[in-house]
């Protein structure tokens, strides 16, 4: 099924949100990734794709309390859920699995 | 204030339980922007940012909006339009092409209409400045009509006017040479400008005191781009530096930033005015005959101006005494900065003049085209009235009221003319450059934003003219069709009435007039500039290469020989025919002598003559014709020979009429006086052109005469070429050494003065075949619409035995008769129209009868033809396709 299947932004912004933990909300993220994977990214596209993921049921969110940062905007903080975990670690078996099978040959 | 806007527009359509998170985001990556790049680029960040939100739906506002009635109406009229502007394609790009012609040329017009009034502007007092012009009498007649007049002008205006709040007065030269350091420079033109200069017009001064930077004699305020060319590093490092100019150190006060393009005045430098008196004499201040000045006032705000009109008409005669004083009658009038620009009847300008009357002729054709464009898209859709008469019968049997379905046809309206509009911008864009070469200006459409037009700013006059043209376009076709009655529709009873198709009829005629006035227009204008550029001048300009005189070359005992060294040795050169000095050129301005008596008549009064100093060869050189007499000889250039009394010149035949002699052969012999010395006249010469064909022939002085500043005109075999100009650039600089070697072809030289006529030929030329080409696709659409509607008459009466050309004259008889009546007005409407605008001309072209036929044959075949074939197509189809269907 589509679905349960991690697309390549998706684990990244998956992973993403495990490492930064208690800290995962759209700046934060944004600004690992382009620091982590150098690579460019927007905030609307963060955005979109950690709801992708919440419609997935692979990430939950809460509003932070609210600070004097940001104009007194709250932050939307994510958190990866139990079946998130359970996608990432498929998504790396998969992956390793695969990569057993290959042998060095192949990219000669 | 946009971060604000872009706020509010995420609150009204972001995803309400993500608007703080994301709002707030954004909010943390302004910030972060503006610390590494600094406001600006994190305010363009921002709104990208905010933006770009919009376009997931995951993030988007997930409850559907509050149905509005009339919204979703709106949405169903634009979709009904859209839909069915795709499925009439023909109908559809005939009223596009048009309107993206027709908006494009008008936008193009606008751009240089724009630009030309734009001119002075930049002045604070724009209004209140005035240039005063002056007008000299004798016996009666206006004999000049120009912008200079004496010193003392300005500063009695000044004195005697209370109304006067301010002047200026000045003088001008054109291409001279400043010294600084061991480099020569050429100015084009500067001003001996006096103190108030600076003061008084609105030029910007980058360094320098305004009030005291053209005090002092030997003061000079150079532009910035002329003081970049002196000296490139710094401008300003020139300040407080001497430059050298008529030989004399001049102490340079001041930078002033270059004259706006949209200045009549242009200049590279300003002398201060005391310079030119301390070099000229105390007359360049006091003299009440000397007159080579311009005079600007200011007047006070809210004046009564014909009051001072009349006040002005006295100070002529009051300080002129009815010629006393300076030979003429003297009137002095006041031309306002906005009328400056525009008249280009002035003698003696030195400002950057347009002829106005062009200008709004421009306009007016721009306008006439669109409104071709216009009738098209009125013709086009009210001939489809009832092809969409269905429609409207379904929407008001649903309830749709007259209202209603009149905003439809507004809503269509605005589609096709945005659509026209967008692609006229991009066309305009991508026509810019071939535009610009032609018009020889810097302009873009940027400038409309920034320009009024008529006293309204042009954003404002652009939308008036886009809702006007709305209105007109979807008035009468919605009204037309707002007015079918359901119940008629779905019964199958309706039909337009006859005044829709008198009304159609009228608006083709006005296309055709329209578009025989602009064909006969373009052709006369074509024929007057092939009349002026091959007319026979009288003197032969071909092949003639002219040198500027050797001005820095000091006037002493050893100049004589150096001007017949250099011309032995031109001659020596190959290809070279002959050479010959002057002090005016021809097509250029003459000069003028205002005392001249002939001494046969005593009691005669002043006459006013134009006048010409010429080096020997001059006539041998331009082919004149001597009518009686002889030419100058060597003899008559070396005046102490004959004691200093008499001095032989030249007459041309108006002036011998003019001088009162009786006849050709009277007038050798009879001797003048010019300016309290005696002059006899040796010989006559033919009339020749002396100026451009706008100019009369004038009388004239041929005066034998050297100076330093003489040009030298050399007449050669076939064109010149770099080899050639070569060789005389470095004889030149050999016998005439520190000056500058410039030249120009005197064919070019004429070229220049008709380059407006040129220019608008040309433009002339794109217009007619652009209106022609509009009014032919008007006229096919509208006989294919109105043939399909006769497809079934024209199968009856096939079967009833009608041929193909009955068929043809009957079909095509209503168009004739339009196309007659519209010959006849428009020919004599454009008759009237070219013989104003030849009125420019002192000598025009005769209007050739045959030219007026050739083009209103060529208008009747262009546009019969399309109407001929389709018609034909039509008439010789088979009478069966036509009745099958019922």
């Amino acid at each position: 099924m589509k679905g349960t299947n991690l697309g390549e932004l998706e684990e990244i912004v998956l992973l993403v949100v495990a490492n930064l933990y208690d800290e995962a909300y759209g700046v934060a993220i944004k600004l690992e990734i382009e620091e982590k994977c150098n690579r460019k990214i927007t905030i609307s596209t963060v955005h979109n794709v950690l709801q992708r993921l919440q419609e997935k049921n692979f990430l939950e969110s809460r509003y932070s309390e609210p600070t004097k940062e940001r104009g007194g905007k709250r932050k939307l903080l994510f958190k990866v859920t139990k079946s998130g975990q359970a996608a990432l670690v498929n998504s790396r078996t998969m992956r390793e699995s695969l990569w057993k099978g290959v042998t060095e040959l192949a990219f000669e | 204030m946009l971060r604000r806007l872009t706020d509010w527009l995420l609150q009204r359509y972001c995803n309400q339980q993500l608007y703080e998170a994301i709002s707030g985001d954004l909010e943390e990556l302004y910030e972060l922007d503006v610390n590494a790049h600094g406001q600006r680029r994190a305010g363009r960040h921002y709104l990208s940012n905010s933006i770009s939100f919009l376009w997931y739906h995951r993030l988007r506002k997930k409850t559907i909006t509050k149905t509005n009635n009339n919204m979703s109406l709106v949405k169903n009229y634009f979709k009904v339009s859209v839909r069915d502007l795709i499925r009439h394609k023909m109908y559809t790009s005939i009223n596009l092409i048009g309107l993206v012609s027709a908006i494009t040329v008008a936008l193009m017009i606008l751009q240089y209409v724009v630009y030309e009034t734009g001119f002075d502007r930049f002045h604070a007092d724009y209004d209140r400045i005035y240039r005063v012009v002056n007008d000299r009498y004798q016996k009666g007649e206006l004999i000049q009509h120009g912008t200079i007049t004496y010193p003392t002008i300005g500063p009695t205006m000044a004195k005697d006017f209370p109304e006067v709040e301010a002047y200026t007065r000045m003088t001008f030269n054109s291409r001279n040479y400043i010294g600084f350091e061991d480099d020569l420079h050429l100015t084009e033109q500067f001003l001996f400008a006096d103190e108030h200069f600076l003061d008084f017009f609105s030029f910007d001064l980058l360094h320098g005191n305004i009030k005291t930077a053209l005090d002092e004699p030997y003061e000079a305020v150079l532009t910035e781009s002329f003081a970049r060319k002196i000296l490139e590093s710094d401008p300003a490092e020139l300040v407080g530096k001497s430059i050298e100019i008529y030989s004399t150190p001049t102490k340079v006060t001041g930078i002033v930033a270059d004259p706006p393009a949209q200045s009549h005045l242009q200049f590279d430098m300003l002398l201060s005015y005391n310079t030119f008196v301390a070099m000229s004499g105390d007359g360049a201040d006091t003299s009440w005959d000397w007159s080579d000045f311009y005079h600007y006032v200011k007047l006070k705000e809210n004046l009564d101006l014909e009051g001072l009109a009349s006040k002005l008409e006295e100070f002529g005669v009051k300080y002129f005494k009815e010629g006393e004083v300076s030979g003429s009658v003297e009137k002095f009038r006041l031309q306002s900065l906005s009328e400056t620009h525009f008249d280009p009847t002035m003698q003696y300008e030195f400002g950057q003049i347009v002829n106005g009357r062009i200008v709004w002729t421009l306009l007016v054709i721009a306008g006439f085209i669109l409104v071709i464009a216009w009738i098209n898209y009125i013709n086009l859709t009210t001939s489809r009235v009832l092809q969409r008469a269905k429609e409207v019968g379904v929407r008001k049997s649903v309830g749709a009221n007259k209202s209603h379905i009149a905003f439809q046809f507004v809503v269509e309206t605005l589609i096709v003319n945005t659509l026209g509009l967008v692609a006229s911008i991009a066309l305009v864009w991508l026509l810019q450059p071939y535009f610009n070469q032609l018009t020889e200006l810097d302009l873009d459409l940027s400038i409309l934003w920034t320009s009024e037009l008529f006293a309204i700013p042009f954003p404002l006059l652009f939308l008036l003219l886009f809702t006007i043209s709305l209105i007109v376009l979807s008035i009468y076709p919605a009204t037309l069709l707002a007015g079918f009655k359901a119940k008629d529709v779905i019964n199958g009873k309706y039909k337009i009435k006859g005044r829709v198709a008198w009304l159609r009829k009228g608006l083709v005629a006005f296309q055709f007039i329209t578009a025989i006035a602009l064909i006969n227009g373009a052709l006369a204008i074509s024929d007057q500039v092939d009349y002026i550029l091959n007319k026979d001048l009288g003197l032969d300009i071909d092949n003639t290469l002219v040198v500027y005189g050797p001005a820095m070359t000091d006037w002493d005992s050893t100049f004589f020989s150096k001007i017949d060294r250099f011309q032995n040795e031109i001659k020596r050169l190959p290809n070279v025919k002959n050479i010959a000095t002057s002090n005016r050129i021809a097509g250029s301005r003459m000069g003028k002598l205002f005392q001249v008596r002939n001494n046969d008549k005593p009691d005669a009064e002043n006459l006013s003559l134009n006048w010409m100093g010429i080096g020997y060869n001059f006539e041998q050189l331009y082919d004149l014709e001597i009518i009686e007499g002889r030419a100058l000889e060597q003899i008559d250039y070396n005046y102490s020979f004959n004691g200093g009394l008499i001095y032989n010149l030249l007459i041309n035949r108006s002036a011998v009429e003019y001088l009162g002699f009786d006849s050709v052969s009277e007038a050798i012999g009879g001797v003048l006086t010019i300016y309290r010395r005696q002059w006899r006249i040796v010989g006559v010469v033919e009339d020749f052109h002396q100026m451009t064909l706008h100019e009369k022939i004038e009388p004239l002085v041929l005066q034998p005469f050297r100076d330093t500043q003489d040009s030298y005109s050399i007449k050669l075999e076939g064109k010149g070429n770099d080899l050639l100009l070569a060789d005389i650039e470095q004889l030149y600089s050999s016998v005439f050494p520190g000056n500058y070697f410039d030249y120009f072809y005197l064919t070019d030289n004429y070229r220049r003065h008709y380059q407006p006529e040129i220019r608008l030929s040309a433009i002339s030329k794109v217009f007619t075949v652009l209106s022609i080409v509009m009014v032919i696709l008007g006229l096919y659409g509208l006989t294919t619409m109105t043939l399909e509607k006769k497809v079934k008459e024209i199968g009856i009466r096939k079967v009833l035995g009608a041929k193909v050309g009955q068929l043809l004259v009957h079909l095509t008889k209503d168009f004739a008769l339009l196309m007659l009546l519209a010959l006849l007005i428009g020919i004599p409407l454009s008759i009237y129209f070219i013989d104003l605008w030849k009125a420019d001309f002192a000598y025009a072209a005769e209007l050739g009868v045959s030219s007026v036929v050739l083009a209103c044959l060529l208008i009747l075949a262009f546009t019969s033809l399309p109407i001929l074939l389709q018609t034909r197509r039509i008439a010789s189809d088979n009478p069966i396709k036509a009745l099958r269907d019922e």
